[in-house]
């Protein structure tokens, strides 16, 4: 039984998604522990070019399956593919992301394996013995709770994008690329895909933001100044769940528990009060800057830099100074 | 039995079923003929009134209890004690405490937060 450590990935419409170099790079962490290969799984149709990327972030194997069966994520034709590259090379850690695929297909497979998975995770840490320690939120962020799998294996994951960070891509990082051919049981392609249509509004993606300015309820009447506030200087807006819940942002946007989990390098706060559901969503976040009008808020205890104040009045002093500021940069 | 997650949408069109899943950026309308099982997003639909008949009738009508002797499972295999994963610990989160709370007028507080923000070339 090897002891490796196995990633699979995710692609969409041949291009694999961050969160899957996000995952390699906290694999990588946990087999410098174990002293075991991370081997990345890549599921797909025209994939293989990319293969070698996976490598750069962390991968030292990388098992490819190439089959036109593949093209769109459909449940049975991955977890078949998967179930199969599991069951050959017995890892000891499997880890999926958790998105709308990866929780998806993780359940169905550990249904399949007959063992056990942890959903959601925050940290990832392993001992020598190669025994998973997997901590995830519960109760609403309020408590965390530290999941072991102590008698089935592998020991599987599912982890946030924006969770773990990846490693910097390393172009002369050698590993090896082995395709695979899976047999497929068609009689069991019971759903078929109609079609698949992307839509253009969710293409602004604030887990890829630099710099998101996240609005909450204190400053609902105040979005589309915002938002030109935002695009003035190249960052993206979000939101608390008060405001998706009222229909004020649109789901794609809320950030927290029920939410996206961001990691920008900067997080702008404004009017919100940071219920430990907003919190768990970007506390990780580089450099948090946090208005409100109440200095009891619980935001204020996450903030790197708290401004007590009302956030619709400082607004256009900051966009002032903000240009001050560049002109300044510019003009030395 | 096949599954299909984060409904949106179920529709019956002849003896098939047409659905809706989301996704983060996209979505899929699936076909799939019964037996499935599908989960729906949250919130996504309104459940409707009661009528008058219904309650009327509640009353007349005998609900059918599944209990553990009718699902004929292995006490071992389900609930806590069937559960692959264990609680190891639990804690509580600690914020640390290297943070500025500040009160300024806007202006000047408007100047400090652009100050930070371009010491620490994040623009």
């Amino acid at each position: 039984m090897s002891k490796d450590i196995f990633v699979i990935c995710e692609q969409r419409d041949s291009i694999i998604k961050d969160v899957s170099f996000q995952l390699l790079g906290a694999a990588k962490k946990l087999a410098e522990v174990t002293k075991n290969q991370v081997c990345a799984v890549l599921l797909g149709s025209g994939i293989k070019n990319q293969a070698e990327k996976l490598i750069g972030y962390g991968a030292d194997v990388v098992y490819v399956v190439e089959d036109k069966n593949l093209r769109y994520y459909l449940t049975e034709q991955y977890a078949q593919a998967t179930y199969q590259i599991i069951k050959e090379h017995q890892p000891e850690i499997v880890l999926y992301a958790a998105t709308s695929i990866g929780r998806d297909l993780a359940p169905r497979l550990s249904a399949m394996l007959k063992t056990g998975l942890t959903a959601d995770c925050t940290k990832l840490e392993v001992d020598e013995k190669g025994v998973l320690y997997m901590t995830r939120p519960a109760f609403g962020g309020n408590l965390f709770a530290t999941i072991i799998c102590p008698d089935h294996r592998p020991q599987m994951s599912t982890v946030r994008e924006g969770v773990m960070k990846k490693q910097e891509y390393d172009k002369n990082r050698r590993g090896e690329v082995k395709e695979v051919k899976i047999k497929f049981d068609t009689a069991k392609f019971r759903v078929n895909l109609v079609k698949e249509v992307i839509e253009e509004t969710h293409k602004e993606n604030i887990e890829d933001a630099e710099i998101l300015i996240a609005c909450g309820r204190g400053v609902k009447d105040d979005l589309k100044n915002i938002k030109e506030f935002a695009s003035s200087i190249g960052a993206l807006t979000c939101s608390s769940r008060a405001l998706v819940d009222t229909g004020f942002m649109p789901t794609q946007k809320q950030v927290g528990q029920t939410g996206k989990t961001v990691r920008p390098s900067v997080y702008i706060a404004l009017g919100i009060s940071g219920a430990v559901q907003h919190l768990a969503g970007m506390e990780e976040s580089d450099y948090i800057i946090a208005i409100n009008n109440d200095k009891e808020a619980p935001i204020f205890k996450v903030a790197h830099l708290g401004i007590v104040a009302d956030a619709k009045e400082i607004l256009p002093h900051l966009k002032e100074a903000l240009i001050n500021i560049k002109r300044n940069i510019q003009s030395n | 039995m096949p599954q299909i997650t984060y409904c949106v949408s179920l529709e019956l069109n002849g003896d098939e079923f047409v659905l809706r899943r989301q996704q983060e950026d996209r979505y899929q309308l699936l076909r799939v003929k019964p037996p499935f099982l599908a989960t729906v997003i949250s919130g996504n639909s309104q459940p409707r009134y009661m009528n008058v008949k219904g309650i009327v009738n509640q009353e007349n009508i005998d609900v059918q209890k599944i209990t553990f002797e009718h699902l004929q499972l292995e006490a071992a295999s389900i609930g806590l004690k069937g559960s692959p994963t264990k609680v190891k610990t639990t804690f509580t989160k600690q914020h640390n405490s290297d943070r500025d709370l500040i009160e300024l007028p806007v202006a000047e507080a408007a100047n400090l937060i652009a100050q930070k923000l371009s010491e620490k070339h994040y623009i």
